[in-house]
């Protein structure tokens, strides 16, 4: 146990977007509509192995997830909260626009505090969109070398939360 | 949400861990597990971030604390999601702690779960607030968004016509800024025209409006109402920018009249296909064509029906410099009387009833290009004489309107009356009437060429026989012979057709046995008895050596040793007429 890695991995975005409940899929394999505000930070964590592509040795992990409050991201008491992080999931909800276009404010946020973290955008509650699944961000991550990928998942059906994580975890753990 | 220090809640005890700087627990108090989320950790003096998982990341500020050099950190309102009977809320802050000379590393641990659900209850109403909010917003933002989208303009008025909401259409359209149209009448926009009483529907009523700038554009504006709860009205406007309509119409009015024309060329160009004429009088006319058609000068194409004017006309056309242009053709006699006008020279909208949008006429779409009047002797006299100004002074007005148009094409007029009886009748302006016979050219009838009859039925038995896929080895020598003694009184045209008859009930073989009466005119067309056939060629003879002349010294009648009127009943019984200073 002794050489045991710690990975802290936050979540951030606007309140409601299902921060807790894509760290509850992961975590736990569950899913509840009902929405109860995260106060503070809820801390999980889940244990990780992986064969390491370099070197073929079996890595392990501890991913510390911090799921974050939803409001209070730019209050600078809560720079504690982003402190020390490896790697964060930033998510937006696609069915609230306003959401989407926060994501930039919290990459930025993030990696202002940890420059040499990586990301990965969450495009949440895909289960909600009308027509083909697929999501055209007006964002543009393109060239902004520290966001590894933008996902279009569902906390609900499941859909793409293995690999939202994935994405983060084998980066973190295997670089 | 900020620091909350509620003093109703007294501050539970402070656990705390000590840790060495290969992050050990050294040193817990009593209850300090309580908080741990592995618990055998804190007592196996393990790791101390396995004990407490959100230590992981502060590493080095742990490390720098421990050499003194970094300050306190503080983790507020830490839940987890694996509970057991830990608090569900911790503050958690890592500082040090000094014994003699050392520091020790000391993560002081707070139970704030009171604290942490008073504040869950109010972050959690404040969020469903604005989420509610936010879908309030959203469903406005989205009925805006559809509003604005909308290609017409949309004015949501009060009652008596006071604006209270525009879309983007509407600013666009007439100018101004949503701020400037809200507060003011509809009116400014629609002017003063059709509106109120409230209760009126309007349907696509065109109205001419006036821009912020003071343009007037045409609007096709509709208004409906929408009814709330209680006395309150309000009326919706859409109006829709008719410019491009309107600009269209026209476009596809240019478009449809030249379809129109072009099948009447199309139709013209299967009359005859071409000029056949091996007669003197044919060749003498050809040499005339050219001439003429070399010149802009207006010609006057006299003939009987179904001589082939029509061709006339296009070979005129054709061998002048208009050649490029176009060719318009007008059957004078096919027009409606009261539609003539307007066809020729175009009218205004609202020239007159049916009149719902402005009309290019025929002589302004052939500027630069060749008219063929056919049957001008039909043309109303009110209309002559606005033809008459065309021909000396070349402009002219639409219908309904006063702006003169100027234009610059070629008239070639045709006609199978008699013009100049028509004159002495009356019926045709005498003025025009000399403009038009500039250059007249008389276009003979097929019996007096019937020399060219053995060509003409050779040309069109191949054509139609092609058509028809017959094979036709040509004329019985007997049907070509009676053919030729025919007076064919529908000239090429019911030769023509004959023929094509003749062709359809032909199985194949040798042509024979053609009816020839049958298309022939009533009356002039009756098929000549041999004896009467002698006494009309003779009488014609007389009167071309009289000059036409029927009374006098030197008239037909005496020369014919007969009585004038004798003489002119004779005449009418075999079908002779005057025609131009002779007979036929
Ligand atoms: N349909 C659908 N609903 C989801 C999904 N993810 C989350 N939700 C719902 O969205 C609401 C908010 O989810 P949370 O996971 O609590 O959101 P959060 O980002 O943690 O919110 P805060 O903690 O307030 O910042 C809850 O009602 C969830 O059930 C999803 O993928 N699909
Ligand atoms: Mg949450």
């Amino acid at each position: 146990m002794n050489n045991t890695h710690f990975k802290k991995v936050c979540l951030l975005g606007d309140f409601a977007v299902g921060k807790t409940s894509l760290v509850r899929r992961y975590v736990d394999a569950q899913f509840s509509d009902e929405y109860l505000s995260t106060v503070g930070v809820k801390i999980s964590r889940k244990h990780i192995e992986m064969t390491s592509r370099k070197t073929g040795e079996l890595l392990r992990a501890q991913v510390i997830l911090w799921d974050l409050e939803g409001s209070t991201l730019l209050a600078s008491t809560n720079e504690s909260y982003l402190k020390g992080a490896a790697g964060a999931i930033v998510v937006g909800d696609v069915t609230r626009q306003d959401t989407i276009a926060n994501i930039k404010t919290h990459i930025t946020a993030f990696l202002r505090i940890n420059p040499n973290g990586f990301l990965v955008v969450s495009y949440n509650k895909s289960d909600l969109m009308a027509g083909p699944r697929s999501f055209v961000s007006p964002l543009s991550f393109e060239g902004h070398d520290r966001v590894l990928d933008s996902i279009v998942t569902s906390a609900k059906s499941g859909e793409h939360i293995e690999h939202l994580f994935g994405v983060l975890c084998r980066k973190l753990v295997d670089p | 949400m900020e620091f909350l220090t509620l003093p109703l809640f007294h501050r539970k005890a402070v656990e705390y861990v000590c840790f060495d700087d290969s992050f050990r627990i050294a040193s817990f108090s009593a209850d300090a597990a309580r908080y741990a989320d592995d618990r055998d950790a804190v007592a196996m003096g393990g790791d101390i971030r396995l004990a407490f998982p959100e230590l992981a990341g502060f590493e080095n500020d742990m490390l720098s604390m421990l050499r003194g050099s970094s300050n306190p950190i503080l983790v507020r309102n830490i839940s987890r999601s694996r509970m057991d009977d830990t608090p569900a809320g911790i503050d958690l802050s890592i500082e040090t702690t000094r014994t003699g000379d050392t520091l020790h590393g000391i993560v002081l641990l707070e139970d704030v779960s009171e604290r942490l659900r008073i504040e869950q209850q109010l972050v959690q109403q404040s969020n469903e607030a604005k989420l509610l909010l936010q879908s309030i917003t959203a469903a406005k933002t989205y009925f805006e968004r559809i509003i604005d989208s909308l290609a017409d303009a949309l004015f949501v008025t009060t009652n008596d016509g006071i604006i209270r909401t525009v879309n983007r259409a509407a600013t666009d359209l007439f100018g101004y800024h949503k701020g400037e149209l809200i507060g003011r009448s509809i009116q400014t926009i629609i002017g003063t025209q059709e509106l109120l009483p409230s209760d009126s529907n309007l349907t696509n009523a065109e109205l001419t409006c006036t821009t912020k700038q003071g343009s007037r554009i045409p609007v096709a504006f509709s208004r409906s109402f929408m009814r709330h709860e209680g006395p309150v009205e309000e009326s919706i406007f859409l109006g829709r920018d008719l410019r491009e309509r309107k600009n269209a119409e026209a476009e596809i009015n240019k478009l449809r009249s030249t379809n129109l024309y072009l099948n009447e060329e199309i139709q013209a160009e299967h009359n005859f296909e071409e000029i056949i004429g091996t007669a003197p009088v044919m060749k003498k006319l050809f040499r005339q064509i050219e001439k003429v058609a070399a010149t802009d000068s207006t010609v006057l194409l006299e003939g009987e029906t179904g001589t082939g004017k029509e061709l006339f006309a296009r070979a005129i056309h054709n061998l002048s410099s208009r050649k490029k242009n176009v060719l318009v053709k007008v059957n004078c006699a096919a027009l409606p009387a009261g539609l003539v006008e307007s066809e020729l020279f175009g009218h205004e909208k609202g020239a007159f009833t049916g009149a719902f949008a402005r009309k290019v006429g025929r002589f302004e779409f052939a500027n630069e290009g060749t008219i063929f009047l056919d049957e001008i002797g039909e043309l109303p006299l009110e209309t002559q004489v606005k033809l008459l100004r065309v021909l000396q002074e070349r402009e002219f007005e639409r219908v309904g309107g006063t702006e003169s148009i100027r234009t610059n094409v070629r008239v070639v007029a045709a006609s199978n009356r008699n013009l100049e009886e028509q004159v002495q009748l009356g019926a045709f302006r005498s003025d025009l009437y000399f403009r038009l016979r500039v250059f007249p050219l008389r276009i003979p009838p097929l019996r007096e060429r019937r020399d060219d009859i053995p060509f003409l039925a050779d040309y069109f038995i191949r054509k139609f026989s092609l058509r028809m896929h017959k094979r036709i080895e040509g004329l019985h020598p007997d049907t070509l012979e009676r053919m030729i003694q025919y007076d064919w009184p529908g000239n090429v045209r019911e030769l023509a057709a004959t023929l094509e008859r003749a062709i359809i009930l032909c199985e194949g073989g040798q042509l024979h046995d053609i009816d020839l009466s049958e298309f022939g005119l009533k009356g002039i067309g009756r098929k000549p008895s041999a004896l009467e056939d002698v006494e009309r060629e003779h009488i014609l003879q007389v009167l071309r050596e009289s000059d036409g002349v029927i009374e006098g010294k030197n008239g037909a009648a005496i020369r014919l040793k007969m009585n004038a009127s004798t003489l002119r009943s004779r005449m009418k019984k075999l079908g002779i007429q005057r025609r131009g200073a002779g007979f036929i």
